[in-house]
Formats: C-alpha cells, sequence, structure tokens
C-alpha cells in the first residue's frame, strides 16, 4: 500500500469526524483544530478513532496512540503507523 | 390508596404510516400493508413478506447527527413519544419532570446495529467494532432517549418481554401511577425487526407466513413481522385532571400470567389467567366486555388457543362480544405490537368501531368468535380489552374502559 502524502492523511481524518458528525462537515478545520473544540462526546471521540483504524487499516487503540489531542498528531500517529507497515523507519526515530 | 390511570395522549409509527391518524384510517380501509419484502445481509439474502413504516424517511424527523447514534427501533419511539406528548399537553410548564416516568416494551432493542456490526465482523472480517454499536444496540436507549428528549426524570426501563413486552410495560407504568409512585409515564413498545438475521430465524422455527397473515382464518400459515411503535401517556385521573388534560379511556385493570408449561406452545389456561386477573382488578364482569383486541398472530396454534382462552374467560358472553387482530394490516412488530394495538384498541373505544382481521378467508376449526372479518364493525364499546402473548408462555392484559364512573 502506497503511503500518502499528509494533506491526504489529514483529509480522510476529516472524513472520519464527518461520518461520525455531519454537521460538522460545516466547521473549518485545519491540522490544529482540537478535537475537543469539535463538541464531540467521548463516545463519538473513539468512534473517530475507529473510523481512521478502518479506513487506514491499523490499530491505534491497541497501541495504545489513541491520546492525539489535534487532527495534525491524529495524522502523525497514523503515519507512524503506516511507516511501520511499510517497513519504513521513521525519520525521527533514526537520528 | 389507589390512583386511577387514564390515557392522555398517544402516538404511534406502524406499517400505516407515521402518526395515530394514519393507523386508524389505514385500519378503517382494512388495506393490509403487507409486501414482498427483500432482505439482505452480507452473502445472503431473503425475500417474504413484512411491513415496514410506510413514508418513513428518518431525516424528517431527526438530524443527521441524531440519527448516528439512534437505531430504527430508538427512532420510532421517539416519534411516538413526541405525538403522545404533544396531544397530551405535556410540556407546558405545570408538570414536576421527576413525577414523569418512562416504561417502554422492546424484545431485541437495536438489532440493526447488532446486524450489521455481525456481517461487518464476520461476512467482511473486521476485527473491531465501532463504539457507537454499544448504545446503538442497547434496549434501553429508546427509553433513556425519550427521557432526554423531554427532560423526564422519573424511573425509565425498559420491559423485555418479546411480543408482549409493550404490554407488560404498559402493565408496569400502570402499577406505578395506580401505587402512587409516578403521576404519569410515556409506555408503550417499540421495534424495528424487519431484517434478515430475525427473519431467517423465525422462519427456521415454521412460524412465519410465506403469503400473508390471515388471523383467526383458514388456511392461515404464519405471522408476517412488521415494525414500528406506539406510545401513549397514562396519568393519574386527578392530575389529569387538574391541568385540564383531555382523557382518551381509563385503564381500569391489567392482568399477568406465565403458562409454566412450554417455550413455544401456548396453553389456553394462561392466557385466560391474565384476562380473568384483568377484570377482576378492574371491577368488571365478563359480561361487560364489548370488544377484545387480540393477539392473533396468524399461527395455527395461537389463533385456536387464544379463541379457547377468551372463551375460557368470558365464558357464553364470548360470543356476544367482537374481537379483532390487526396484525393482518400492520404486521407483528414484536416488542412494538401491544403498543400500536393499544392505541387501536382505544380508538376504537372512542368511535365505536372495531377494527377488522383483515385477509379473512372463512371459518377455522377452533375459531369461532366474531372477528369482524375483513370489515370494521361499528358497535357500542365501552369495554376493551387489549392481551398480548409472548413465547416462554408469558401473557400481558389491560382492562380499558371508555367513559370515566365516578
Amino acid at each position: 500500500m502506497d503511503i500518502p502524502h499528509d494533506t491526504a492523511i489529514e483529509q480522510a481524518i476529516y472524513e472520519s469526524i464527518w461520518r461520525v458528525k455531519p454537521s460538522l462537515q460545516a466547521m473549518p478545520m485545519t491540522p490544529a483544530t482540537r478535537l475537543s473544540s469539535l463538541g464531540l462526546a467521548s463516545i463519538e471521540i473513539m468512534s473517530v478513532v475507529f473510523e481512521m483504524e478502518d479506513v487506514f487499516e491499523v490499530s491505534i487503540v491497541d497501541r495504545q496512540l489513541d491520546t492525539f489531542r489535534t487532527i495534525g498528531e491524529g495524522r502523525d500517529v497514523v503515519r507512524k503507523l503506516l511507516d511501520e507497515r511499510n517497513g519504513h523507519v521513521p525519520a525521527l526515530a533514526a537520528e | 390508596m389507589a390512583h386511577r390511570v387514564v390515557i392522555t395522549g398517544m402516538g404511534c409509527v406502524s406499517g400505516m404510516g407515521v402518526g395515530v391518524e394514519a393507523l386508524w384510517d389505514g385500519l378503517m380501509r382494512a388495506q393490509s400493508a403487507i409486501t414482498p419484502t427483500h432482505l439482505v445481509a452480507g452473502q445472503h439474502q431473503t425475500t417474504l413478506p413484512a411491513v415496514r413504516v410506510a413514508g418513513y424517511c428518518p431525516l424528517n424527523h431527526f438530524t443527521a447527527d441524531e440519527l448516528i447514534m439512534r437505531d430504527r427501533y430508538a427512532q420510532f419511539a421517539i416519534v411516538a413519544a413526541r405525538e403522545a406528548v404533544q396531544q397530551a399537553g405535556l410540556g407546558c410548564g405545570e408538570q414536576t419532570p421527576g413525577d414523569t416516568g418512562v416504561v417502554l416494551g422492546s424484545g431485541g432493542g437495536g438489532e440493526l446495529a447488532r446486524e450489521e456490526a455481525a456481517v461487518r465482523m464476520f461476512y467482511e472480517g473486521k476485527i473491531r467494532c465501532n463504539p457507537i454499536t454499544v448504545p446503538k444496540v442497547n434496549n434501553q436507549a429508546s427509553v433513556g432517549l425519550v427521557s432526554m428528549e423531554f427532560g423526564f426524570t422519573g424511573p425509565s426501563f425498559i420491559v423485555a418481554t418479546g411480543c408482549a413486552a409493550a404490554t407488560h410495560a404498559m402493565c408496569q407504568a400502570y402499577l406505578l401511577i395506580q401505587s402512587g409512585v409516578l403521576v404519569r409515564a410515556l409506555t408503550g413498545g417499540t421495534e424495528a425487526p424487519v431484517m434478515l438475521s430475525v427473519f431467517q430465524a423465525f422462519d427456521a422455527a415454521r412460524v412465519m407466513s410465506h403469503t400473508t397473515c390471515r388471523p383467526f382464518s383458514r388456511d392461515r400459515d404464519g405471522m408476517v413481522i412488521g415494525e414500528g411503535g406506539a406510545v401513549v401517556v397514562m396519568e393519574e385521573l386527578q392530575a389529569a385532571r387538574a391541568r385540564g388534560a383531555n382523557i382518551l379511556a381509563e385503564v381500569c385493570g391489567i392482568g399477568m400470567s406465565s403458562d409454566a408449561s412450554n417455550t413455544l406452545y401456548p396453553t389456553e389456561a394462561g392466557p385466560a389467567q391474565a384476562i380473568t386477573c384483568a377484570l377482576a382488578m378492574s371491577r368488571i364482569h365478563a359480561e361487560e366486555v364489548d370488544y377484545v383486541n387480540a393477539h392473533g398472530t396468524g399461527t395455527q396454534a395461537n389463533d385456536r388457543i387464544e379463541t379457547a382462552a377468551i372463551r375460557r374467560a368470558l365464558g357464553h358472553h364470548a360470543d356476544n362480544i367482537t374481537v379483532s387482530s390487526t396484525k393482518a394490516l400492520h404486521g407483528h412488530a414484536f416488542g412494538g405490537a401491544g403498543g400500536i394495538e393499544l392505541v387501536a384498541t382505544v380508538l376504537a373505544l372512542q368511535h365505536g368501531v372495531a377494527p377488522p382481521t383483515a385477509n379473512y378467508l372463512g371459518h377455522d376449526e377452533g375459531c369461532d368468535l366474531d372477528y369482524a372479518p375483513n370489515a370494521p364493525r361499528e358497535r357500542r364499546i365501552d369495554m376493551a380489552i387489549k392481551q398480548s402473548f409472548a413465547f416462554g408462555g408469558v401473557n400481558a392484559v389491560l382492562a380499558l374502559r371508555r367513559d370515566i364512573r365516578l
């Protein structure tokens, strides 16, 4: 599987959020947007993580990585898991 | 002191459409809503007669956000409750929220969400389950959401006795009000069982019709599953009068019993005991009953034994009453059925018309009462009985009176 660009990961996270709360399509979001600012209930945040796992076919919860606060942090978690799965060595870990 | 209990509002979602008026119009037209229905889940599919709620569009009643966490069965409860509360004139500020509870019946709860999760896991091979599945499948989601909708903080709970669930729930609501625990309750039942896994299970049990539902008729070959729900506002008589509510009927007694005999095959004695108990609690004689809204599933066993139970409870007077099953029109909504049929019963009291037993082809041995075959029956109805039975031999009966006696 090709590793998507950051913007593609972010877009998929936005779409995950919209599937859980469709009305948020009307709200501008950026990588800096905090999940806590979106008015999501705790179970809705869990559902967003579930949707992200489903789209990217990664395990976020089992790795205890579901603690990200912003969409950008969520993107980084997904990128890390995709890199691992594809045998890439993350840049930070290599330094 | 035992408080008297009345009905002051009704709401309904049935195969006839959304609303009490749609139900009554459909019953009076005697046109069955049963149609061939194609169901798919994973790699499996089937087509069987069934009833879906006519014209129901979830987005006409809920926002897209709300629908994410509301299974279809819970939607029906909320829609019906809104209509009932509006008719009762509640929510105008004069009620104490803690005086009002929510008691509903539902056999399966959010079974559609459960089936979706099963397809995902066992057909698509996904290992993780959407956490929203939990609040969607819960039986109690319906009462929780109804209590949130109106801010009623009295007790809320679900009764899950299958096909008798709504009637059992209404019995519980009645007892809570009669004993003074509650002043009023939103009560009834809801179900959305039109789905492949439910159909396959009941079909395997050989209780499903492959043609149509013909209660009490010759050539009947089983039940037809429907969906829907109904909610009524039950209220303590003096409280209802004090706020000037329009009283639709009095619930004058309830009866409950167990066959204690067989899981699938009903007995005559169990239902008869429940009817007799309801009459005794109501302090009315069998001879005063005018109309029985039957469980009437259209299975060979139920209809014959239900007829015998009515005869055992009412004696010779059974020949003077009208009995009908409206399931031939709106299907069997399991835990919602008793609610829909109670609404039909109250409307029968008000209009002086017994709803018809549709799809009736003629007399069958052991089914020898007046079933109002195929057309509504005008007659004076002062006292009526609504009865529901379920697998496991569990029985529930409500006795209703049109006019309030002093």
